[in-house]
Order: structure tokens, then sequence, then C-alpha cells
């Protein structure tokens, strides 16, 4: 588990995290949120330990992470450029890699090295970005982490790379119990693949929580009446938004699907039924609530 | 594909160390390529050479020395490149994040990637000197000895950790290469710069100053300086086996220091710094006070025409404002700390003129001390280049008050140095230039004393082989000038008709055409040290004059014969 506690990190006058904590569990795909700048690759090189904070600590089994080798081996962590030494190839990265992290597998290696097909000799600053970030991929998950970490995890895969890299990690959460943290300013791409998300803006953590809790307890029903009802009438729901065309309503509203449902239905609609909302919707809706400029957060 | 797993026993330090000299293999391959084509290749074909022309043995003493010398600059060299090399990780965000996210210490990455840089430069120094070593053993007609080769390879080796420790702090402060070669060449040359300026003034202002050792106070200012400088004591012959044990023990301490700074520097360094301007901002605030002294003291003195008046002071503190501006906006890459770089400026030029006033001044007393008779254990006074130490201090200390108390204005003839080793275990040292008839009954009785014979006689035992004779004959306002080669032998006669003569005497005679100077070798632990002494053969001594202008006329007409026979 890694847990943060009042983590504050600051470059030279800009605070960059102010007093953030979480508590990211065992065997997850945590999602971070965040437009750029946000804080989400400080938040990431701080768990990993390349970075210091300020205040606070970020623990990894309640043990602090940085300057601890222990703890660091169990973590894998590609920055969102990937960087390879001067003039090497894979081969020689492997090498690299296998010399520091105790439980580098070349089997795993290899394995990999068969689903993402690059040549193993080439030298990989002749790599494009997209192969480049597989080398990466390859190395790290070859390294056998507890905790993997990304920062722009897809950023240069095609689509069908997205997709393998995406059961990968399903894979490993599933099999392995691997932890995943995945920085994207993309809600949407986190959507399919994370259980976890939250959402960082200007260093603070606005929204922090699983997606099937927050699934569970946001819901969106289409209403449709003969005569539509004063407003008034919703109050007795947890409503967040609201909005009428004509006779049809579309209420937001926390709770539970069936209580909300029975509610509506007690008040004779023509017809009335529950839509799923998006991920990125879902945000929207609570972070209207606390009064964020959502548009310019997830733009 | 082939199926393999990591071996994981050794250390992740250590799997690092031989990852790192693994992927540095090719350079130290080239280097020593280019030892072997040096020596034993270039050395060997030169010594044939050189057998066959002369037809003798070759001997290798000059060939080692210089061997060392330059094998000891370029490997010291080289672990600073390398250096450079195994750490430019630093000075980028995304490699600073593959290499600070590994399982390692920041310790454990330090002490790899800067042993593994030594280690790949010490491959082809290693390859040279046992080339050396089998050309002085094994190769026929080379006469040497294989010891001042190992203490060459230790001077090698102790110069590459020093260097590579020492750049290693500068590397670790910086966010760029550009602000590591501003800081270490500026921190280094400037810090040269400042005593020289500080000697160089204290040589003109303040009497006393001991302007003899400035070699040895650089010592104290440059690390660097101390290194190469002992070194160069190596090469020259100038060292006993204690001095080096004390340059190797001095040498060794400093290298754990600046380990030890290394390693606390790099836990303390944020990754986030690199390529920003300096990780750690007191370097470029030392860089800046240093520019701005040097740069003050310079504009001043130009302007000034290298008096010590109101222009100096005003282009000093123009100078030293601009020099750190512009040191500023170009570390900066703009203007926007500008107002930080003009007060470093003004603070630079504070700490100069401070420092320049008070040596002007002699604002804490230096030029007028005296040390008290019960502090002291020995004193000595250096009169014609010659150790003068007397049982009873009183007669030294009441010449040195006589000139303390002697307002000079100008005119002097007369080099005269004070050496107290004090009873507090430490020296005091003062050095003035005087005029000799100003202090005539001190000098007098100096110069009849028992130890000051006995400080000649010292220097005749000592001497190695014969000595060489300068001074003046004829018309002495001709500047005729006599050169005599003498032996022990011949010394000895000379000294003894010196003594009687001095018997009578009635005064210390300061007439620079009376001098004599006596060059000779005395043999010190590894080579010669060519030293003199003088002394002033006046008109009372018409004897021994008389026997030196026999022993030229002697000496001349043996050349002559020589010569013609040669011819």
């Amino acid at each position: 588990m890694i847990n943060g506690i009042n983590v504050y990190k600051k470059f030279e006058n800009k605070v960059a995290l102010d007093n953030i904590t979480f508590e990211i569990e065992e065997g997850s795909i945590y999602g971070l949120v965040g437009s750029n700048g946000s804080g989400k690759s400080t938040l990431l090189r701080l768990i990993t330990g390349v970075y210091k904070t300020d205040g606070g600590d970020i623990c990894v089994d309640g043990i602090s992470v940085f300057d601890n080798p222990i703890i660091k081996s169990q973590i894998a962590f590609l920055g969102d450029t990937p960087y390879f030494l001067p003039q090497s190839n894979l081969s020689e990265m492997a090498r690299f890699y296998a010399s520091l992290y105790p439980d580098f597998s070349y089997e795993e290696y290899n394995r990999l090295l068969s689903i993402f097909p690059l040549n193993p000799k080439a030298r990989l600053s002749t790599f494009s970005k997209g192969m480049q970030r597989q080398a990466s991929l390859i190395l790290l998950l070859a390294t056998k982490p507890r905790y993997i970490l990304l920062d722009e995890a897809f950023d240069g895969l095609d689509v069908v790379m997205r997709k393998v890299l995406g059961n990968i990690l399903m894979d490993g959460v599933e099999k392995s119990g691997i932890t995943a943290i995945i920085a994207s300013h993309n809600l949407r791409e986190l959507e399919s693949l994370c259980d976890h998300v939250a959402l960082i803006h200007e260093g603070k953590m606005v929204m922090d929580g699983s997606i099937e809790g927050i699934r569970e307890n946001i819901h969106k029903i289409q209403v449709a009446f003969s005569a539509v009802p004063e407003t008034a009438i919703f109050d007795k729901l947890d409503v967040i938004k609201l909005e009428r065309t004509g006779s049809l309503v579309q209420i937001v509203a926390r709770g539970k699907e069936k209580e909300i449902l029975d509610y509506i239905n007690s008040l004779c609609p023509l017809f009335a039924e529950c839509i799923e909302p998006t991920l990125e919707e879902m945000f929207v809706y609570e972070l209207e609530v606390t009064g964020y400029d959502v548009k310019n957060i997830l733009k | 594909m082939m199926l393999k797993t990591s071996s994981n026993k050794i250390n992740p330090t250590a799997r690092l160390l031989g990852f790192t000299i693994r992927k540095n293999i090719g350079l130290s391959a080239l280097a020593s390529i280019i030892m072997l084509i040096i020596c034993p290749g270039y050395f060997v074909t030169q010594i044939i050479e050189l057998i066959d022309i002369r037809d003798r043995t070759y001997d290798a003493f000059n060939m080692i020395n210089g061997f060392v010398l330059a094998v000891t600059v370029v490997a010291a060299i080289g672990v600073v490149f390398m250096n450079l090399i195994n750490f430019s990780y630093l000075y980028s965000k995304k490699s600073s994040d593959v290499f600070h996210s590994v399982p390692l210490k920041r310790s454990g990455l330090l002490f790899a990637r800067l042993f593994a840089g030594i280690i790949s430069v010490l491959i082809p120094v290693v390859i040279g000197y046992v080339s050396l070593m089998l050309i002085v053993l094994l190769m026929p007609g080379v006469v040497g000895e294989l010891t001042p080769l190992f203490i060459g390879f230790g001077y090698t080796v102790t110069a590459m950790l020093f260097a590579s420790t020492f750049s290693m702090m500068f590397i670790i402060c910086a966010g760029t290469i550009f602000d590591w070669g501003v800081s270490f060449f500026g921190i280094n040359l400037g810090a040269l710069a400042i005593g020289a300026i500080v000697f160089d003034f204290c040589s003109d202002y303040l009497r006393g100053f001991n302007s003899m050792n400035e070699a040895d106070l650089f010592e104290y200012i440059s690390p660097l300086y101390y290194l190469f400088n002992g070194l160069g004591k190596f090469i020259n012959g100038a060292v006993t086996v204690k001095s080096m044990l004390i340059y190797f023990s001095v040498c060794l301490i400093l290298i754990a220091v600046f380990y030890i700074i290394s390693a606390l520097l790099y836990k303390r360094r944020p990754a986030e710094k690199g390529g920003d301007s300096f990780a750690f901002k007191f370097v470029y605030t030392i860089c800046s006070l240093i520019i701005g002294f040097c740069c003050g003291y310079g504009l001043g003195m130009i302007f000034a025409e290298a008096e010590f008046n109101p222009v100096f002071f005003i282009f000093g503190a123009i100078g030293s404002v601009l020099g750190c501006v512009i040191y500023g906006v170009i570390t900066n890459r703009g203007f926007k700390k500008v107002i930080r770089s003009i007060v470093l400026g003004a603070i630079s030029f504070m700490v100069l003129s401070g420092l320049l006033i008070s040596i002007k001044t002699d604002a804490f007393g230096y030029s007028t001390r005296v040390p008290e008779k019960s502090s002291i254990e020995t004193a000595t006074v250096t009169l014609d280049n010659l150790d003068i130490t007397l049982d009873d201090p009183q007669l030294i200390l009441d010449l040195h008050k006589d000139i303390c108390n002697q307002d000079y204005d100008d005119g002097y003839d007369k080099h005269i140095e004070f050496i107290y080793k004090l009873k507090n275990g430490t020296t005091m040292t003062r050095q003035f230039w005087i005029e000799g008839k100003l202090h005539n009954d001190e000098l007098f009785k100096l110069f009849r004393s028992e130890e000051r014979l006995e400080a000649i006689e010292a220097q005749i035992d000592i001497a190695y082989e014969h000595f060489d004779v300068d001074y003046y004959l004829g018309d002495l306002e001709k500047s005729e000038y006599a050169y005599i080669k003498l032996d022990k032998a011949q010394m000895r006669e000379v000294f003894a008709l010196y003594k009687e003569e001095l018997k009578n005497a009635t005064k210390y005679d300061t007439n620079h055409y009376n001098e004599v100077t006596f060059y000779y070798n005395s043999k010190i632990e590894y080579g010669m040290d060519y030293t003199f002494f003088n002394l002033q053969i006046s008109d009372e001594f018409p004897q021994t004059r008389e026997k030196l202008n026999e022993l030229y006329e002697a000496f001349v007409l043996e050349n002559e014969e020589t010569k013609e026979g040669i011819d």
C-alpha cells in the first residue's frame, strides 16, 4: 500500500503539491488525472523516490521511499519521456536494469519482446517515440515490479499497442498483484482501465475514489412527464444537477439507483430511465458542486 | 530466444560499477592504445636512437620524470572528464528520473559511477607504468631505478583520486555542464587570482610580509595547486621522505573530505534541478563574489593606473557590480535576477576594499609585531641567504624592533628575514628590505657572530662536489664579472682567510659590489637542491679577495688551455 500524508512539494516559489493526502490500495490500477502542470508527474516522482518531499511523507508499506533501495526495487517508473543510456540498444539496457533490479527476469524480458516486436540489437535512438516507449515498458515490466508508475502511459502508442499495454497491466494486476499508477491528462483514456481515479488540480487533490464507488453513488436519470412538475418536488433527492428541456427532465443525483428510480416512478412519469454517465461527466458533476471550474481542469 | 536470469547475488552498487566500467571500456581501450604507442612504442625507439648516437648507456631518470608528470596531469584531467560523462545524467530531467528511481542509494550511485571513471582511466595508466618498468628492467643499455616509478605511480593514483573527488563536488552542485565549467574553473582560478591580488598587495603595502613563501601560500588557497605543486616538487627532486609522507597524508585526508562532502551534497541534491543553473545556490553566490572581487580589482587597477586612490575605488565598485551582473545574466539566462547580482557585486566590492584598506593601514598590526622573548623557542635570521640561529634571541629581537621602528621611505640594499619558532608550536616569519647602514650596530654583531660562521661552515659541509662563485672584480663601477669553480678544499682555504680577516673587521659592509655569491648543489632525498649564500668581501678582507683573484686567474688560464686543446 502506498500512503501519502500531507505531501508538500515546491519548486523555487511555485507550490507543486499542496499538502495532499492519499492512499493507494495494493493490486489496483490508480489513475491520476489533471491538466498540464497540475502536479501529477511531481507526485509520481515523489512516489518513486526521485524527488524528496518538502513536507509530509510518502511511504510504501509504511516505509519512506526516498533513498530506500529495498522499496525502490519494487517500483518501476516510466517518465513522460523515455531515457536510455547514450548509444545503447535494448539488450544493453536490459543488462543495465538487470544489474540494478534484483528481480529482473530475462524470461519476462524475452516474453515481452515477443509481444512488442522490437529489435533488441538496434540503437534505441533510432526508434520512434512509440517504439521507445514500448522498449521502456519491456524493461520496466521485466524488473517484476510490485508497483508500476507510468506518466502519460499511452502517449505515442498506437491503438493496438494501447490495447496491448492495457491488457498487460490488467493481467499483471490480476495474476501478480501489481499496483499500477497511471498519470494522464486524458480521463477517457483511463476510464476503461482504472479502478481508482484521483483528480489533481493546482497541486491539490480535488477528488479521489474508486470508479465503482463513484458510479454507484452518482446516477443520471432521464424522465419525461406529461405535465412537468415543480422543481421543488425533486428536493427529496440529493440532486447534483437538474436540466429541463420541455417535458424532459435530466437529473443527476447521488444515492442508490433503485431508491432514486422508485421515487421518480412514484411521480408517475411517462417514462424514466437510468443512463450510465461517463467518468468525465461524473467528475464534472462532482466538481461543479465543489465550485471548481471543471472545464478548465479537464481541458 | 535465449533465456537468462539476472545474477543478483552481487551487491547492486558493485554491479553498477562493473556495468559502468564495461560501458566505458571503449574509451579505456582507446586510451590504452595511445599509451602503448607512447610507452613502450615511442620511448623504445627514442632510447634505441639515443644509445646508437651516444654509443653508451641511457639514464632513464629524466624519461621517468617526464612520464610521471605527463601521465599524472593527463590522468587527472581524464578522471574529471570521465566524471562528466558518468554523471551527465544529473544535468537532464529524463536521465535523472531513471538514475534516481533505480534501487540504489545515492551514495551507491556516487561510489559506482565515480570509481568506474577512475578505474577506466587507471587501466591505460597501469599499462603505461608497467611498460616503463619493463623498459627500465629489461631493455639493454637502459640504466634506471624502479623506486621513482613506484613513487610516481603513487603520485598519479593520488592525483586521480584527488581530481576525481574534488571535481565531483562541483559536478553535483551544478545543474548544467556550462555552470559546472564556470564554477570549477571560476572558483579555482578565481581563488588563485584573489590570492595573487592579496599577496601582491601585501608585498607592496604590508611591511614584513614574507613574499618569498607566496608559492607555498597558494597551497592553502587552492587544493589543485597543492596537488600539482607537490608533484612539481617531486619531479624537481625537491622532496624528502618526510615531506612526501606529509604530502600523501594531506592528499588522502583531502580526498576523504571531498568524497564525504560529495556524498552529503548528493544526498541533499534536488533531482529536479537537472538542467537548471545550479542545484545549490551557494555555489552561484561564491562564483559571483569571486568574479566581483577580481573584476573590481582589475577595473580599479586599470583606471587608477595601479595606484591605490579614489579612482581605484570608483572603478573598482563599477567593476565588481558589472562583473556580477554579466555573470548573473549568463547564468540566469536573462536579467530577471539582476538585483541579486548587483547586491552580490556590492558585497564583493566591500570585501575587496575592506581587505585592501586593512592591509594598507596595517589594521591588524602585522608589520610592527615582534614576539616576546619569553614566547620564543628558537629565533633565526636569514642574512645573505645564511640562516643564523642564535642561542640568545635578544640580538635578533633588537634588530627586528629597530627595523619596525625605522620609518622607511625609499632606499634599501639588504634583504633580511626573521623566523621565530614559538613555544605554542607556531612559526612567525617576517621579511624586510632594509638599508643596512641604518641598523649597522645589530647587523655588525650578527656579522661577527660565531653562529654565522658555523652556518657558513655547515653550508660548505653539505655542498656536493664544488662551488660556482660569482663576484665583481677590477673596476667595480664597470661591473666586471668573474666566475670561478672552486672545489671544497679551495673553498675551505678561502673561508679560513675570511674568518681570520673577520676578526679585524670594523663594519658590516652592504656594498653590492663587494658581494660574492657561492652557488652549490646539496644532495637531498630524490635529487639535488641548487642553492647559494653570499659573503660581503670588502676592502677589510684583502687577503680573501686576493686569494679569490688568484684562483680566478688560475681558473681562467686552465679554461683557456682546455679550450685551445679542444680547438
